[in-house]
């Protein structure tokens, strides 16, 4: 079998073959590719992006679409239908302090009217702190920086420096491969530096950032224990 | 005639001669020195108790098998191809080994402990794989290339790829930390079903299956999960970026 | 539990049930089990944000419309992932989108010669830059791409989808790995 009809079937070759091949096809296909370097590489190439397109990742949609789903749908659903006790209140706070009739008494409201003091008083000395996650209502945020995350950066491009004043004369296939993983984690650590910008309180995504650091300096570790 | 006889001893010893050349041609090819392939071998006499196997290589796989408890000894061997690396293996007095490789080139080991050796790996791409311990191990593949963990019975077990899967068979003991990350790869756990652990699962990008462990959740979003099975005797970290994390019960 | 968590607990078809009596709060784990899967399946066939946000909200409003009519006789997950393609698909044709028609036959192209030995292959394949490839792939094979190998649709399933023959989805889907492999190969050298 030539080389063109067999890069053709390949796809036949490696999902079902014995479905969409007869025995003799796979026979000459198979005894082709072991003869054959380049349809060798076509076949792995393809093989790889197969098992690839499985192990992608998952991507997330903003918080705004939860909230014009929800948004939408609580005003379909008629009220006779609406439960009268939420199983796990915890779950929708907001729809079961809407759905329940609070009483208080005196000492009840005092209190309540001295912690939302407290908050406003919090929330205007938090207003006039100069510290770097302060919101901008003008529209430009300023970016959010992690503690320590100044220093961290220093140290990592010092390091980085240093290893790239050496790159040069490393064996070109592993600076290659230096170069394309720090690339994944500088572009996923950018990314995420993105994300927390626009919710710094998100505690979560913070310790995304610090992960991502750590996975940099890990990298950098190496090269260094390794003396390159 | 004489010429004739001459000339059929020569052909004779030309053919005996060629027949020579052959085999030594064929055992050549059959002979692992060959092609460029070199062997290293090295063994340790350690003591039952205390030991420490450090491996640096700079590309290629690292295969740690734990053999009988008290064997005595640490038994290295390695095979280079594609390249002229070199393998310094070197022991301390208190009894620690190291394992370096330099130069260019691709080094793999087979390497057989004592169950009581604490380990610590690197390479910067090729697969680990370590079974039957009951030591402290530590294994990194700094670019790409699996992690293997079977059959261990060790008190602290840390594996960490940049894009390889590090995947993790054995006891999580009661005191003991259990670390595995992978920027891109997958993490998978196959604990016993009784396991007693405190979980952190952390991946931005990939799924998270908690294989039907009986949780106690304190924290809980889309990419983290902290939670209790049982007392929470063992502490188990998993990070991945952008894989997928799947904890397993074992049957 | 959170949307791609799971742990074997409170059943899909239970939640369903549960939100289609109008509890909120277990369409809302449905949401956060389910909301990544489908926004992502949008986002890599739409290959735009903004409008695999907009398609992932209309699943899901949908997805509350129907949900008194799901019988648990399928999976949760393949009728959710059913409801999302042919939203998808609508919205193509909406935007007149047009799917590229090939015959079976079509024409492979000249395979590039990127032959390295195997001692010297790097690994092929990183999940970033497939994704990116994937969005520069024409709609048609994209579509099929998706579906069929990161979706995990049979090819019966594809052509049902797209109203094409299972010849046609096997070939674009042929035509779809070599072009990626083309894209992916170019980022390489």
């Amino acid at each position: 079998m030539e080389c063109r009809a067999v890069i053709s079937l390949l796809s036949d070759y490696l999902d079902d073959q014995e479905v969409w091949l007869s025995e003799s096809d796979v026979r000459d296909i198979t005894t082709h590719l072991g003869k054959c370097s380049k349809c060798w590489n076509v076949k792995q190439e393809l093989d790889e992006i197969r098992v690839a397109a499985r192990e992608l990742p998952l991507h997330t949609p903003s918080r705004a679409v939860w909230t014009r789903i929800s948004n939408i749908v609580e005003v379909e659903v008629p009220t006779s239908k609406r439960p009268t006790r939420v199983e796990a209140p915890d779950l929708n706070r907001w729809a079961w302090i809407k759905s329940h009739k609070f009483t208080f008494n005196l000492p009840q409201l005092a209190g309540a009217a001295a912690v939302a003091l407290a908050l406003l008083v919090f929330g205007v000395i938090n207003h006039s702190n100069p510290a770097e996650n302060r919101f901008d209502p003008a529209g430009a945020t300023t970016a959010f920086v992690l503690p320590d995350e100044d220093q961290i950066k220093a140290e990592l491009t010092r390091r980085l420096d240093a290893i790239n004043a050496r790159k040069s004369k490393w064996d070109p296939q592993m600076r290659e491969e230096f170069e394309r993983h720090l690339k994944m984690i500088e572009d996923s650590l950018q990314h995420s530096r993105v994300l927390l910008d626009s919710n710094p309180a998100d505690k979560v995504q913070q310790e995304m950032v610090l992960s991502l650091y750590q996975e940099k300096r890990q990298l950098l570790d190496d090269v260094e224990r390794l003396k390159w | 005639m004489v010429a004739l006889m001459l000339a059929e001893s020569a052909l004779e010893i030309i053919e005996r001669l060629s027949t020579a050349a052959l085999v030594v041609l064929f055992l050549t090819a059959i002979s692992p020195v060959a092609a460029g392939q070199q062997q290293f071998s090295k063994t340790f006499p350690v003591s039952s108790d205390q030991n420490a196997l450090e491996v640096i290589n700079q590309q290629g796989s690292i295969k740690v098998t734990a053999a009988a408890a008290n064997s005595g000894k640490v038994v290295i061997n390695a095979r280079h191809s594609d390249g002229n690396p070199r393998v310094d293996a070197t022991q301390t007095p208190d009894g620690k080994i190291k394992v370096e490789v330099s130069g260019r080139g691709l080094t793999d080991f087979e390497i057989s402990v004592p169950t009581s050796t604490q380990l610590d790996l690197l390479t910067y791409k090729g697969m680990i794989s370590v079974a039957n311990l009951n030591a402290p191990v530590r294994a990194r593949t700094t670019t790409e290339g699996d992690i293997k963990f079977a059959n261990l019975h060790s008190q602290r077990v840390e594996g960490h790829s940049t894009s390889g899967n590090v995947f993790f068979d054995g006891e999580v003991l009661p005191g003991g930390e259990y670390k595995f990350k992978s920027f891109s790869g997958k993490l998978d756990l196959v604990l016993s079903t009784d396991a007693d652990f405190r979980l952190s699962a952390t991946s931005s990008g990939g799924v998270i299956d908690l294989g039907g462990f009986p949780l106690k959740f304190d924290r809980q979003t889309n990419q983290l999960i902290e939670a209790a099975c049982r007392t929470g005797k063992a502490k188990v970290s998993l990070w991945t970026q952008e894989g997928n994390i799947h904890l397993h019960r074992k049957p | 539990m959170s949307a791609n968590v799971t742990n074997n607990t409170v059943t899909d078809f239970d939640l369903a049930q549960a939100s289609a009596r109008g509890d909120m709060a277990a369409f809302e784990m449905l949401y956060d089990r389910h909301n990544r899967r489908v926004y992502s399946l949008c986002l890599r066939m739409v290959s735009n944000v903004t409008e695999a946000e907009d398609l992932t909200q209309e699943v899901f409003v949908q997805l509350f419309r129907k949900i008194s009519s799901f019988r648990g006789e399928s999976a949760f997950t393949t009728w959710l992932h059913r409801l999302t393609v042919n939203l998808v698909l609508m919205h193509f044709r909406k935007r007149g989108v047009r799917l590229e028609r090939t015959t079976e036959e079509g024409e492979i192209g000249d395979i590039q010669d990127n032959f390295r030995s195997a001692g010297e292959r790097p690994r092929f394949v990183d999940r970033i830059a497939l994704d990116k490839a994937i969005s520069e792939l024409p709609p048609g094979y994209r579509t099929v791409f998706v579906l069929h190998d990161v979706e995990g649709f049979e090819h019966a399933e594809v052509a049902d989808l797209l109203g094409i023959s299972v010849g046609t989805s096997k070939s674009q889907l042929h035509k779809a790995r070599l072009r990626l492999r083309e894209l992916l190969n170019k980022k390489y050298d």
